[in-house]
């Protein structure tokens, strides 16, 4: 439900077994590594490690490897490696496969050109497989010359258009593939030259028949067949010997290759340590509840040194904790929300939980429907768990909140009172729904400014904590405000009929002036109750027009902020109104056109769905972060964990 | 009526981008101005050129960067017309976008034929890019035509170029003669699919004229300048024809010289447009019939599809006379040999 406490490690090791010691170190904890120049005291004796990473290129190789002989590297296999790897021999055995797969490759291609080169022999030979020629007769006509080749597809349509009705010259086209047209002409045997010109400049490549093609076109069809099956046969021979070769080092290569990337991970630490001659320095941060069980590693070798700090000594020095968060399962899809606002600083509350509850009461005022709320909740259900959405599970409360208010609005899919009776009607109560917004808003206030004073607590910060807009004299103020505008009197009168004595009482009003002078005041007494030396403002004229403005500001902020959730209300109101469209459009609640009513059910919950989820967030971004939460945490990202 | 409820949007902001256009009043001042500066600093002030040059400083006085914003502004302009467009229209507009990719991907072949991929910067947007099933940015990295192919691979214009592909068949020429047949045949049938009924005759001579003259031109730079004749001529043509038939390309093939090749266009339907202008190369023949035909459904009252088509073209020439004009002044030429080589201002305002 909160930021986990942090403990701030220095560990001082010798480099020789550097690599050894952080993987047993660091194997069974999640630890945040800190850049070690920046985060150690006596940084200057230290110098960074510009060591090349000798297991980069091996493990490219192994990826190419893996990559060319179609290997899945997410693969599990069992293996483990015993002894220290031979980074040598790894890059030999992905140089013979790389090269093994090339020559298998370039087989495998010349055989398929083979194939294909025959299967266009047959193709030549195929418009003939219906006479008794002999091949010899066709090749050496004695008055007509025949060539079989291909053209570029666009040198063919020129050829269609400009120069096919020319007397001397036939072109059959046998096939059309891969932007070439194949085919043969004919051409007498004095006007060969000519005809070869001219295909010449169309881009016709000749293909001559094999010499060892003999016989009629049908015989000769089929000694092509059978040399493409043996070719085919050969191919497939070729891809079985290769499977199994790949078979036999896929374990290997796999296991390799893992070890290689812990390998690589352990060295990548390398970038935020840092280096004596003897000694590496790692720094980082531990979860408090680990860091006794961390230090107890050490305590039978001598040669390791680990201290343990407080986070707030390294705030001093402008380094700050990562920010773990723990939350319960039931608050934990908020935290998609709270992501894109920011993760809480160290030292902050965690808004999550608060988040979650006033989503979840805002959104189920603002569209309290029974029947809606039960499709929404199913709908979230299903995006949540099925299709792992993480606005699913949001969705899934969502409509939980909004069947709890339909059940008090007594709303039915817009139908309302007749199935529910209900508790409270927003369209007969228009005031009284506006003014408990508003209330709501005021509650609401004065709880974030509440957070607010405690996050100035936890991070020592009594200038927050007294004269900030949202500390001790801005709820000072903001209830003196609350009690001098009045709001029972707006709005309220039926709730409480006797006016609070609190409104008349004299010290009211004096008490909202010292706040707000206070508040005028913050800076300057900020730095003075936090210690600063130097806390007067150097130039007093331009502070005080500066906070003139701002105060204005500030003052208004309190009742724009307090207004701005009348919203609830009027969303409150709104799917109400709504929904009386859908039932006129559907001719009314005696006999209405129920597809209309469906229809409109699902226009509402779409659209006005939609909008109370935009609303309720931006009244949670807007009006209540905005007054505690500062989000400019830094995420906890541990290293080599196994956790 | 109905032509109108259909086209007002599309038209209204066509007209109202056309209107912005560089007038002969405009040409005639930079014709006569001595610098490329003060070219620049004219076309930046220039009510349809403001918005191309967001940026000042010294850069905007090279050549390279001035035409580059000015392509550029050629690809927005029609794509902020493309948005008005919907359905067959869309789909008729879109051949345009082959236009233009081809045109990007002949400017980086340039690149690679000079050897200066080096400065190779996309000239279109990143919006069009990310419509593209080709990765532009990708070019910066291409250092061969190999490499080219590699990035074109899913692309339509990859099959047709790949018998370049082995290493040393890559001709520029050939390339260009490929991916322009592919455009007006890609045109054409767009034009038969998706143009309204009424349009298609308009667009079918807009856009076969364009493919007749193409054809002619390269006939008589294949006799003029290359020498060759016959066979080797028509592996040059576009393998399409219109009002040219084959007759009239073969009469012209087989002329015994450029000459009488030349004059047999005088007894075709083109004979008008040779005889109205006068242009030192025939090319500029080719610029102008493109000027003629769009200015007239400019300038015309009917409300269809066949403006945007014809602002394209427009536009694509008013930036091609911008660039000559800046490249005449660079050299130095006498602003009257610079107005002889624009096109659309000879007759005054279409």
């Amino acid at each position: 439900m909160s930021l986990q406490k942090m403990k701030f490690i220095t560990l001082i090791a010798p480099k020789d077994n550097m690599d050894d010691i952080l993987k047993e170190s660091l194997a069974d904890f999640e630890f945040h590594a800190e850049n070690a120049l920046e985060t150690i005291n006596d940084a200057g004796k230290l110098r960074a490690f510009n060591e090349q990473n000798p297991y980069a290129d091996p493990i490219r190789k192994l990826e190419d490897a893996m990559l060319a002989m179609n290997i899945d590297r997410n693969e599990q296999v069992d293996a483990k490696i015993d002894s220290l790897l031979n980074l040598d021999e790894v890059s030999e055995l992905c140089d013979s496969k790389l090269a093994y797969m090339k020559d298998y490759e370039t087989k495998a291609n010349e055989i398929k050109a083979k194939i294909s080169e025959t299967e266009k022999n047959i193709l030549q030979l195929k418009p003939l497989e219906g006479t008794d020629l002999q091949i010899d007769e066709i090749v050496n006509m004695e008055f007509v010359k025949r060539r079989f080749g291909k053209m570029p597809v666009e040198c063919f349509e020129k050829y269609k258009l400009y120069l096919s009705d020319r007397k001397n010259i036939i072109f059959i086209e046998a096939l059309q593939e891969n932007g070439y047209v194949w085919g043969f002409y004919f051409v007498p045997r004095p006007n060969v030259h000519e005809a070869d010109r001219l295909f010449d400049t169309l881009h016709f490549e000749v293909m001559e028949l094999p010499s060892n093609v003999t016989g009629t076109a049908k015989e000769a069809i089929a000694t092509l067949t059978a040399e493409i099956e043996s070719l085919k046969a050969e191919l497939s021979a070729l891809e079985n010997e290769t499977k199994e070769e790949i078979l036999k080092y896929k374990d290997v290569i796999i296991k390799y290759y893992n070890y290689l990337l812990e390998k690589n991970e352990i060295f990548k630490l390398r970038n935020v340590c840092a280096q004596t001659d003897v000694d590496f320095y790692l720094a980082g941060w531990l979860p408090a509840i680990d860091a006794d069980r961390f230090v107890a590693q050490f305590e039978d070798k001598p040669y390791i040194s680990c201290t343990v700090e407080n986070p707030e000594a390294l705030k001093k020095k402008g380094v700050l904790a990562p920010s773990k968060v723990k939350n319960s399962a039931i608050v934990k899809p908020f935290a998609f929300f709270l992501d894109m606002y920011g993760k809480p600083t160290y030292g902050e509350i965690d808004p999550t939980p608060f988040m979650a509850l006033t989503y979840f009461i805002l959104f189920g005022i603002m569209f309290g429907d029974v029947g809606q709320g039960a499709i929404i909740f199913l709908g979230g259900l299903y995006f949540g768990f099925k299709k792992r959405m993480a606005l699913g599970k949001i969705l899934a409360y969502c409509g939980i909140s909004s069947m709890i208010f339909g059940y008090v609005y007594g709303s039915v899919f817009g139908i309302e009172e007749t199935i529910i009776p209900g508790f409270f009607h927003p369209m007969s109560r228009i005031n009284m729904t506006i003014g408990l917004s508003i209330v709501i808003g005021i509650v609401m206030i004065v709880v974030v400014m509440l957070l607010n004073i405690i996050n100035g607590f936890k991070q020592g910060d009594k200038g927050k904590v007294l004269f900030s807009t949202s500390g001790v004299c801005g709820l000072i103020f903001f209830i003196c405000l609350v009690i001098k505008l009045g709001v029972r009197d707006l709005f309220l009168t039926e709730i409480f009929p006797e006016p609070f004595a609190i409104e008349s009482a004299g010290w009211v009003t004096p008490l909202m002036l010292i706040a707000l002078l206070l508040i005028f005041l913050r800076e300057p007494l900020s730095e003075l109750v936090n210690g600063e030396e130097h806390w007067m403002p150097k130039n007093i004229g331009s502070f005080i027009v500066d906070n003139i403005f701002e105060l204005f500001e500030v003052v208004l902020s309190y009742i724009t902020n307090t207004i701005s959730y009348m919203r609830v209300g009027a969303f409150a109101l709104n799917h109400v109104g709504m929904m009386m469209v859908v039932f006129i459009l559907a001719g009314g609640h005696e006999d209405p056109n129920w597809i209309v009513v469906a229809i409109g059910n699902l226009f509402v919950m779409a659209l006005e769905g939609l909008i109370v989820g935009i609303q309720v967030l931006r009244l949670e971004f807007y009006e209540m972060f905005s007054r505690f939460y500062d989000g400019g945490g830094k995420e906890f990202t541990p290293v080599l964990s196994k956790k | 009526m109905f032509s109108a409820k259909n086209y007002g949007g599309i038209v209204t902001k066509t007209k109202a981008i056309y209107g912005k256009r560089i007038k002969p009043s405009d040409y005639e001042a930079l014709a006569n101005m001595k610098t490329v500066p003060q070219i620049a600093k004219y076309i930046m002030s220039h009510e349809g050129y403001k918005d191309a040059f967001p940026e000042t400083g010294n850069k905007e006085n090279k050549t390279s960067y001035i035409e580059g914003k000015l392509k550029a502004e050629l690809e927005k302009e029609f794509m902020r017309v493309l948005k008005f467009a919907n359905g067959d229209d869309h789909r008729l507009l879109e051949a345009i976008y082959t236009r233009l990719e081809i045109d990007e991907m002949l400017y980086f072949l340039r690149k690679l034929v000079s050897e200066r991929t080096d400065s190779y910067e996309p000239r279109i947007s990143e919006a069009f890019r990310q419509r593209s099933k080709i990765n532009f940015n990708a070019f910066k990295e291409a250092k061969t035509f190999q490499d080219f192919m590699e990035v074109i691979k899913n692309s339509k214009y990859y099959e047709p170029l790949v018998r370049f592909l082995p290493v040393g068949k890559f001709d520029y020429t050939e390339v260009e003669n490929v991916l322009s047949s592919l455009y007006y045949a890609e045109v054409l049938k767009r034009i038969e699919k998706y143009a309204p009924k009424n349009d298609v005759a308009i667009l079918q001579d807009f856009i076969g004229g364009l493919v007749d003259l193409t054809n002619f031109f390269r006939i008589i730079r294949c006799k003029r300048y290359h020498k060759l004749d016959g066979e080797l001529i028509y592996a040059n043509l576009l393998p399409l024809t219109y009002k040219l038939d084959k007759k009239i390309i073969a009469d012209m093939v087989d002329a015994p010289n450029w000459n009488d090749a030349y004059n047999i266009i005088y007894s075709t339907k083109y004979k008008k447009l040779f005889e109205q202008a006068e242009y030192e190369y025939v090319e500029e023949y080719l610029q102008e019939f493109a000027w003629d035909c769009a200015s007239k459904i400019l300038h015309g009252n009917n409300a269809t599809i066949t403006m945007p088509f014809a602002y394209f073209y427009a536009k694509n020439i008013e930036i091609k006379n911008l660039t000559n004009i800046i490249e005449c002044v660079r050299y130095g030429v006498d602003s009257k040999d610079i107005k002889r080589h624009l096109i659309g201002i000879k007759d005054g305002e279409k």
